[in-house]
């Protein structure tokens, strides 16, 4: 008997290279081996990503990160029966690397091709975690670029966007809540930690999208830009009085005004769906305080919280190699090697 | 579809001025090629045509013996498609790689032109635009300024000669703006694409215009069995031309 | 060089997408425009309804975390490049931002792009955003409020070209 399909998956969509390899078992998706490099050191010290830089980082990567995930899987490139990659949505120069690369070793290889959606990538991580998923599911994926609720029938071929943001990602916010107060880029970890130290209801910073008359239209969506344009004002108003502006309190009551209104607006949409597992990914979903409160308000609604680990929160080509086992798993039809990368890949569109 | 004797093939590809694709045989004889002339779409592009000169020829991956990658320089998102194309192939297949300069191939395109003809089976691929004009004489001039488009009203460019039966960089490569680069021109023949852009500049510019992969498989043929090392690293020419913010701006009003 | 400057008073969001719905009107391929102003302001919801005039694809968002995002039209039109510079220090070619795009086939919006977009073309319109200051009572209503929008017009591509107001 032939062992389980060995999928090779590569993402690029950002600044990090990541290569996995998943094996699709007919009951489980199992993580065999997996490589990640980052140029984000490069882009802290340039204070944010260059897509020209980022892209150059991922071609001097691709072939040394392949070799290391070969090596952690005890594998060869002669063992890969299906490659898995990012088509979008994303940056497009560093995209085109990593499609590059996939579609020249499917060629070499001749095994088929998958061009996979990479917010739905965080998504189906969780399978690598904590075992295939539920008929039906919620996935919340929150990072520096988006903000999206998801209704998952089936993480390859029933996935509907509920809900995204109107304007800022939720780590966009936090981004710019990180100029507003002077931190460092990415602002995200910076702010994180500050509020730690901070009081979440020392000030009440506005929840968006949540009042009545906004429930008809934009129940799923969500809406960052007043809360930041609160922020920016209170902390004007301290600056012109010439007063000290509380870091850390702002830092805090504006961390809880984001977690505390995307655990709300999922939750509401657990119960309106009537669905009963949640799973939280994406970049963002490292944040501590957004961790500790979908935790409590998911056991308070029978709601069954699936955070994967820290590690699989950043990029990295686990989650690609994921769901292109899903997809393999599913006999999907595999992608033409004339696959065009797409940086705004419709959520809809899980493979192409 | 493998042929019914094991092939030996040198596959090449060239992203600096058009995507382009070819395959060699181990002397450097062509037996199948593709070009597309587009600066985009690099992604798309450059396997299936990988796929379509295997399938003509009759080969499979597995008869490759050696990858050519054209290093620019070139417009960055396209060499980087080319680059990474050739690397993951070489890797796969376990072959050498070897790189070669985009200029050294328009050089030995012109330098080296009676070998190129003399060349059997067709070398250069009998088509206008790779050829791009008259180049009679050409082939007997003693050095060559290749100039290519580095856009932003810049060109990169080389000025070469031939020694011991290959073509040698003897300035550059560069980039720079065309009157700057045209101060190098004095005793050389003019080619490449951003020569034929400027033409107040370069009067006496001639053809061919667009490098050839099959040229490229050629020099790194003859360059590998000197032992010469060829890597394939890109020729940007270029830093990252933004620079981030050293200092904090204001973000509030 | 400097043209004409008109300027304009916006009640609200929905006033800031119809006047960026009204600007798309007169771009057309290979026009820039500079935003201006602070964070809050209403850069973003201009730029969305400058999109939604120009008849692009894509939810027009914040483009701060991967600083452009190309929206490729659904007709005929130019495709929209929108740009948060914030974080750039300088900016001589958008090549340098490795998009699948170019300056002279597209809609080019620079946020943040004071003092360093300027180079990238020689007609270009400055959009100038003031949004009310201070802290607000009601912070629901923070981002409520009347946006001044002052249009500068800079270059002979301009010259003649009514702007909306």
């Amino acid at each position: 008997m032939t062992s389980a399909p060995l999928v090779l998956g590569i993402e690029t969509s950002c600044d990090e290279t990541g290569v996995a390899l998943v094996r699709a078992h007919p009951d489980r998706s199992e993580l065999v081996g997996e490589a990640v490099a980052s140029s984000v050191d490069e882009h802290a010290r340039f204070g944010g990503i260059i897509p020209e830089i980022a892209s150059r980082a991922h071609l001097e990567a691709m072939g040394p990160t392949l070799r290391r995930a070969l090596e952690d899987a005890g594998a060869s490139l002669e063992d890969v029966d299906a490659i898995a990659v990012t088509a979008g949505p994303g940056l497009v120069g560093p995209l085109t690397v990593g499609a590059s690369a996939a579609k020249a070793l499917a060629v070499a290889l001749d095994v088929p091709l998958y061009g996979v959606n990479h917010v739905i990538g965080p998504a189906a991580v969780g399978e690598l975690v904590h075992g295939l998923f539920p008929v039906r599911l919620m996935a919340l994926v929150v990072s520096g670029g988006h903000t999206t609720l998801l209704r998952v029938e089936d993480v390859v071929t029933g996935v509907t966007e509920l809900g995204s943001t109107l304007d800022d990602a939720a780590g966009e916010a936090f981004d710019k809540v990180g100029r507003l107060l002077g931190l460092p880029y990415p602002g995200g970890p910076h702010v994180d930690r500050l509020a730690r130290e901070g009081d979440p209801r020392a000030i009440r910073f506005p929840r968006g999208l949540t009042a009545a008359k906004d429930q008809e239209r934009h129940a799923y969506d969500f809406s960052f830009s007043g809360l930041k344009t609160a922020v920016a004002r209170w902390v004007e108003a301290r600056e012109d009085a010439g007063e000290e502006v509380p870091l850390a309190d702002v830092a805090a009551s504006f961390a809880d005004a984001v977690a505390d209104v995307l655990v709300a607006k999922t939750i509401a949409a657990c119960e309106r769906e009537g669905i009963d597992t949640l799973v939280v990914g994406g970049g963002f979903s490292a944040n501590s305080q957004l961790r500790e409160l979908a935790a409590e308000r998911c056991a308070a609604a029978g709601v069954t919280l699936r955070i994967p680990p820290l590690r699989f929160c950043t990029d990295n080509g686990a989650m690609i190699a994921a769901l292109g086992a899903a997809a393999v798993r599913r006999g999907v039809a595999p992608s033409p090697l004339e696959l065009p990368v797409d940086s705004s890949m419709p959520l809809e569109l899980v493979t192409l | 579809m493998r042929g019914t004797l094991s092939g030996v093939a040198v596959l090449a590809i060239d992203t600096s001025a058009a995507v382009a694709v070819s395959l060699c045989d181990d002397d450097g004889a062509l037996l199948a090629a593709r070009r597309v002339d587009s600066q985009r779409e690099h992604a798309e592009l450059l396997a299936p045509m990988v796929r379509d000169v295997l399938a003509e020829a009759g080969l499979a991956p597995a008869d490759l013996v050696a990858v050519v990658a054209g290093t620019g320089p070139a417009p960055f998102t396209g060499l980087r498609a080319g680059l990474v194309t050739a690397r993951m192939i070489a890797l796969a297949r376990e072959v050498p790689l070897h790189g070669v300069s985009a200029l050294d191939a328009l050089a030995a395109q012109v330098l080296l032109a009676d070998d190129a003809a003399s060349a059997s089976r067709g070398a250069v691929p009998a088509d206008d635009a790779a050829s791009g004009g008259d180049l009679a004489g050409a082939g007997r001039a003693s050095e060559v300024l290749v100039v290519t488009d580095a856009r932003r009203r810049e060109v990169y460019a080389a000025r070469f000669r031939v020694a011991d039966g290959d073509v040698v960089a003897v300035a550059g490569p560069f980039v720079d703006k065309p009157d700057v680069v045209a101060e190098r021109a004095a005793g050389a023949v003019v080619v490449g694409a951003g020569a034929a852009l400027y033409p107040e500049v370069f009067p006496e510019a001639r053809g061919p215009l667009v490098p050839d992969p099959a040229v490229l498989a050629r020099l790194a043929i003859t360059r590998a069995s000197r032992g010469a090392d060829q890597p394939a690293e890109p020729l940007y020419l270029r830093r990252p031309d933004v620079t981030p913010a050293a200092g904090r701006k204001r973000a509030t009003a | 060089m400097s043209g004409a400057a008109v300027e304009v008073v916006l009640a609200d969001a929905e006033a800031a997408r119809d006047f960026g719905r009204a600007l798309a009107g007169v771009l057309r391929a290979g026009d820039l425009v500079l935003l201006t102003g602070p964070l809050g302001a209403g850069k973003t919801t201009l730029t969305q309804g400058l999109g939604e005039g120009l008849g692009v694809r894509g939810q027009v968002a914040s483009p701060t975390f991967i600083i452009a995002r190309v929206h490729p039209p659904l007709g005929d039109g130019p495709p929209l490049v929108h740009v948060d510079a914030y974080r750039l220090e300088s900016l001589d070619d958008l090549e340098a931002l490795d998009l699948d795009a170019s300056l002279e086939e597209s809609v080019t919006v620079v946020e943040w792009g004071e003092g360093l977009a300027e180079v990238l073309a020689e007609d270009r319109l400055e959009i100038t955003i003031e949004r009310p200051q201070g802290e607000v009572a009601d912070p629901e209503a923070a981002d409520l409020g009347p946006r001044h929008v002052t249009v500068r017009a800079v270059g002979e591509r301009w010259a003649g070209v009514e702007l909306p107001h």
